[in-house]
């Protein structure tokens, strides 16, 4: 039997017509939050990651975005950027010739058998079979692509068909809805409640430690807490409560980070006290008092200049590639 | 010194307290327009003011370190600077450059005026004189006039 899969990111205006602004903010910065790297990796990279380990055929990540620097891909791994994801998402499908396809819009993160839901399909004989949990459907459908109509349309009107058989899955969910869910699949991460693991060597009991992480002396890091690659982490500062920071950013002498997360490519001020909130550049989100600020002291908060590890999939993902760059024919520019 | 109808030595009271409105913006553009206007006021005696910072949607260190230089000013003249009815984003702002603990906030401006002129609770018994929350017994007062 040959299975094919794709996964579709975004689009960014799905489902839910009243999106927070944090979220929708985080979601045009990195295209979804499943692009959004934390402990290490993206969501994205991670399903890849496990799609590639199940041994699935082909595999082709659709998103309504342009991936930004180098596009990577081994050969069973191809990325299209469309303004039209469905569209494209069944062409693709269609275009595997598979017996079955997995089709999986990021969106949730969970962590599901494919194996056992390939096999369910076949025995519930169903064109389309759709994962759920006790909180609802899931984006994540099998279908036999011979007995669904390669028409978008169509294929779109099969996924959301209630005549579709259900998967309950069983196994990790999160809806990656809002920034408080990101944190926590941070805090699931740390605790090994998930597979979503924090990447790097565990240095401490609690501690994880990216490729090129600097902390001096006297800094203080509590577990649980990761740093990210090449970050740095400045003298006297506390990292703490279940803090990640992540690649190329740079924590400034005696501030403290507590429940907080600090993305990719973000310089922190220094003598600051980071609590109960997500820092991006010069924007910051606090969960504590539900505010999104956008700071333009550079002095306080500023983005720095992006690493190349910042493609909106994860370095261990690349790291365990074959990269070639691949050119992308009139990749649409991603929304503003 | 005021003596209030029933007798008690207000100690606190020592003109008005005056209430201003922070900036939407209280950043480096609308700082100094804003220290031009509460100048004045913090040459005074005594100064007591309430800052009402309700409109406050964004703040950046130019405008925490005014803050931190009018408590300085308000404190050396013996008076004070309290804050009021701090926005979630000025709740933020002060938090994360540590100097919400420096300042008396109030959820209101009112309750932040009130505070200017309540008596703290164990400072003088409410039956004794007015002179006892300064010489203590009759003794004391006969000796110091």
């Amino acid at each position: 039997m040959t299975v094919g899969a794709v996964v579709i990111v975004g689009p960014s205006d799905w489902g839910n017509a009243s999106i927070e602004l944090s979220t929708a903010k985080l979601q045009l910065r990195y295209g979804s939050l499943a692009c959004m790297e934390v402990l290490g990796r993206t969501v994205l990279g991670r399903t890849i990651e496990e799609l590639v380990r199940g041994k699935v055929d082909s595999i082709a990540v659709v998103a309504d975005f342009s991936f930004s620097s180098a596009v990577m891909g081994e050969d069973n791994v191809g990325f299209s950027a469309s303004q039209d994801v469905w569209r494209t998402a069944s062409e693709k499908a269609v275009s595997f010739n598979a017996d079955a396809v997995l089709l999986i819009r990021l969106g949730a993160y969970l962590e599901f058998d494919a194996a056992d839901m390939l096999q369910f399909h076949g025995v519930q004989g169903k064109p389309v079979t759709r994962a759920c949990n006790d909180d609802g459907w899931l984006d994540v459908w099998v279908i036999d692509p011979k007995r669904v109509d390669g028409d978008h349309n169509s294929l779109w009107s099969s996924l959301q068909s209630t005549a579709a058989a259900s998967y309950v899955v069983s196994g990790y969910v999160n809806r990656l809805e809002s920034p408080r869910d990101i944190r926590r699949l941070i805090a699931d991460g740390f605790a090994a409640r998930c597979a979503f693991r924090p990447q790097g060597s565990e240095v401490k009991p609690g501690i994880w430690m990216a490729p090129g992480a600097q902390v001096e002396r006297g800094a203080r890091i509590v577990a649980p807490a990761f740093i990210g690659r090449t970050s740095k982490i400045a003298d006297q500062c506390l990292i703490t409560r279940g803090s990640n920071i992540e690649s190329n950013s740079q924590v400034d002498y005696g501030t403290v980070i507590e429940d907080s997360t600090v993305l990719s490519n973000t310089y922190v001020g220094i003598g600051l006290d980071l609590s109960h909130s997500i820092v991006d550049g010069d924007n910051l989100l606090n969960l504590q008092h539900g505010v999104m600020l956008h700071i333009s002291d550079p002095v306080v908060l500023r983005q720095m200049r992006e690493s190349r590890a910042r493609s909106g999939i994860d370095g261990s993902f690349l790291a365990n590639l074959d990269v070639r760059n691949m050119a992308m024919p009139s990749v649409p520019e991603k929304r503003q | 010194m005021h003596i209030n109808s029933k007798g008690v030595n207000n100690m606190l009271t020592s003109g008005p307290v005056v209430v201003m409105q922070v900036p939407e913006q209280f950043n480096a553009g609308a700082v100094q327009s804003f220290m031009e206007e509460l100048g004045p006021l913090l040459d005074s005696n005594r100064p007591r003011i309430v800052l009402d910072f309700s409109q406050v949607r964004s703040m950046d260190s130019v405008g925490v370190e005014a803050l931190l230089q009018c408590l300085e000013e308000a404190l050396k003249r013996d008076g004070d600077l309290k804050l009021a009815a701090l926005s979630p984003e000025a709740e933020v702002i002060l938090e994360l450059m540590r100097v919400a603990r420096v300042f008396e906030a109030f959820q209101t401006s009112e309750e932040a005026v009130r505070s200017f002129n309540a008596i703290p609770v164990d400072a003088a018994p409410q039956d004794a004189p007015w002179y006892s929350a300064v010489f203590g017994d009759l003794g004391a007062l006969k000796q110091a006039s």
